[in-house]
This record gives C-alpha cells, structure tokens and sequence, in this order.
C-alpha cells in the first residue's frame, strides 16, 4: 500500500469516526454501572482480608523452601552417618578401667550424646586415613606419625559399640 | 478533590496496578473512562440490548478476575479490548449463524418533526450500514472507532498481521461510504 493510500485510508476513517461519534452515543446504563462497581468493590475488599493470598509466586518460593531444608537435612545426615564397619583395636584399652572406674563413681555422662558420637566419628576417620597412609608409607617411605587412637569413652557412645558391649 | 484530581492525572497503567494492590478508587476512574466506548463496542456487535449488557458485564468481570496479572508492557487500552475482543468472539462463535444477524434501528415510533436533520439521518445510515458489515471489518472497524488503537497494536490483539488489518479497513470504510453517498 502506497504512502497516498495510506494517507486516503486514515482520513477516510478520521471522517467516518467523527460521524460514528457523533450517532453512536449509547451509554451502559446505571444498574450495570452498579452491577460492575459492585464486583470490583467485591475482588478489592477480598483482596484486604487476604493480604497474603497465596499466589503462585508464594506457592513456588515455599515449595523452593522446602526442597531446600529437606536437600541440608538430608546432607547433614550424610555427614554424621556411621561406617559400615568398624576396624579391630579401635580404642585404646588402656583406658578402660580408668573409663569404667568413672562409669561406676557416677560420673555425669556427657550432656550432648550426639556431639561425643560425632567427635568419635572423626575420630575414627582419622585414625583410618594414617593407618591407611601408614601402609603405603611403609612400603615406600617412614611411617607417618601415629594418630592418637580413639578413646574407650568415644567408642561408647557409638550405637555400634553399645551393640558389642551388650554382646 | 486533591484527590480526585490526582487520579485524573494518572495513566491507565498506574491505575490498573493500584486497583491490583486494593485501591477500589483507581478502579472507579478507570471505569469512568472506558465504560462508554466499552458498552459501544458490543453495543454495535450483537442485535439487542440485553446481549450487549451481557456482554459487557461479563468483560468487566473478565477484567476484574484478571487484575493481578496485568503487567504494564502493553497499554491498557490494548490489554483491555483484547479481553472485549475475545469475549465478543466466543459470543459469536457460541451463535448459530443467523443471515438476520444485522442490529436493528428501530425508528422510536415517532418520525419526528419533518426537518429531520440530515445528519441524524445519515448517522441512522451509517450504524445500518456498520451492524451489516461482516464480522471481521466491522470489529475492525470498531476497535479502530472505540479503542483509538493503532493498526499494529489492533492486529497484535484480533491475530491477524497489520496488512490484514488494513485491508479489513479499507473495505469497511468503502461500503460505509457507499451507504452514506445513498
């Protein structure tokens, strides 16, 4: 379409719009006005109650929330999960009537079970990881220096050791 | 009164937004702007009265439903005739197809005094000649009329390509002539 067209075309409608205008002058009338006012009033007195209505942006940062807290708990669980094995002579005998002597006198057990378990896991890792380098250091090298064994009383408070112990 | 003019000076947009959050008052000046060329727009579309009241409340409720998701990209005029167009759209493929589909002008009864003027008459002629045209144009027609849209903007919310649009227009407005050259 030309330029000229275009132009012919825009003021034939400018044209018609002014007659349309001038014969085209219904209006909605007063009860559908009201009827109108009256939902919108309704949606906006709604909206008041709820401030917070759960709309699909809330819906998808709480369920974000969720699978969240479930990945952490889930790792955190990963990370303080026992062996499946525990190597032989972990613990250091020496200490055990020492230990037991304490046991019977009373002494206060730990207040935080989970922390001594945990302390003794790392324990125990450590202690796995230089045997493990000791063996290979042997072969090739010194033997690495010796990592304190895990004591009698960490190894108690390992639901393994507990199962032993009552074995 | 501050206040009311305050309102007055703020865009569609704006007010749409301030109606999402709550503000019944942002609603109430935009319905004061475009309840007259809304009711036109179906007015013109269907043959009776009550359809278009129909019609129009029924947009608005569409309007009223839609309000949190509005995002100001596009105008709100545009935003809102998309609503109109294609609640007039299901309305007219829900309709059996009737050739008596024209939207009669009744003459109130009375013929009026001899001088009738003469441009009451050829606007008798022109909304004759507009309820006759087939759908398309004269959607086109009206949206062009009532919603002061640009040819992009008008192609952009009935589907159709900006060409499609002219065209339409260019033959609505031929046999709008002819009627009124009559």
């Amino acid at each position: 379409m030309t330029t000229h067209d275009k132009d012919k075309l825009d003021k034939d409608l400018d044209a018609l719009q002014q007659k349309y205008r001038a014969a085209a002058r219904e209006e909605p009338p007063a009860m559908l006005d009201q009827a109108v006012l009256n939902r919108a009033r309704r949606a906006a007195e709604q909206h008041a109650i709820r401030p917070w209505s759960f709309s699909w942006m809330h819906a998808t940062a709480t369920a974000a929330l969720v699978v969240l807290g479930l990945t952490l708990v889930l790792q955190l669980r990963e990370t303080t999960q026992a062996p499946e094995t525990l190597p032989e002579a972990m613990f250091d005998y020496s200490e055990v009537p020492e230990e037991a002597a304490d046991q019977d006198a009373g002494v206060e057990q730990e207040s935080d079970p989970r922390r001594s378990q945990i302390a003794a896991y790392e324990t125990i890792q450590e202690y796995q990881k230089t045997e493990a380098l000791r063996e290979v250091r042997e072969e090739v090298l010194e033997p690495p220096p010796a990592a304190p064994k895990p004591s009698y009383r960490m190894m108690k408070a390992l639901p393994e050791y507990e199962t032993q112990d009552a074995a | 009164m501050g206040y009311a003019l305050a309102m007055r000076d703020l865009k569609d947009e704006h007010l749409m937004r301030q109606y999402a959050s709550g503000d019944l008052r942002a609603f109430e000046e935009l319905y004061a702007r475009y309840r007259g060329p809304l009711y036109r727009y179906f007015r013109r579309q269907v043959p009776d009265e009550p359809s278009a009241n129909d019609l129009y409340q029924g947009c608005w409720e569409k309007i009223i439903a839609a309000r949190r998701r509005y995002r100001p990209r596009a105008p709100f005029r545009a935003w809102l005739f998309r609503i109109a167009h294609n609640h007039a759209m299901d309305y007219h493929r829900r309709r059996k197809p009737d050739s008596a589909d024209v939207v009669e002008h009744l003459q109130d009864g009375n013929p009026g005094p001899e001088g009738l003027l003469e441009s009451a008459a050829q606007g008798e002629r022109l909304m004759t000649a507009l309820a006759a045209l087939p759908l398309e144009q004269k959607d086109a027609l009206l949206l062009r009329f009532e919603s002061g849209l640009g040819l992009d903007d008008i192609g952009k919310l009935t589907g159709v390509a900006r060409e499609t649009v002219k065209s339409r227009l260019r033959y609505a407005t031929q046999k709008l002539k002819q009627a009124l050259a009559t």
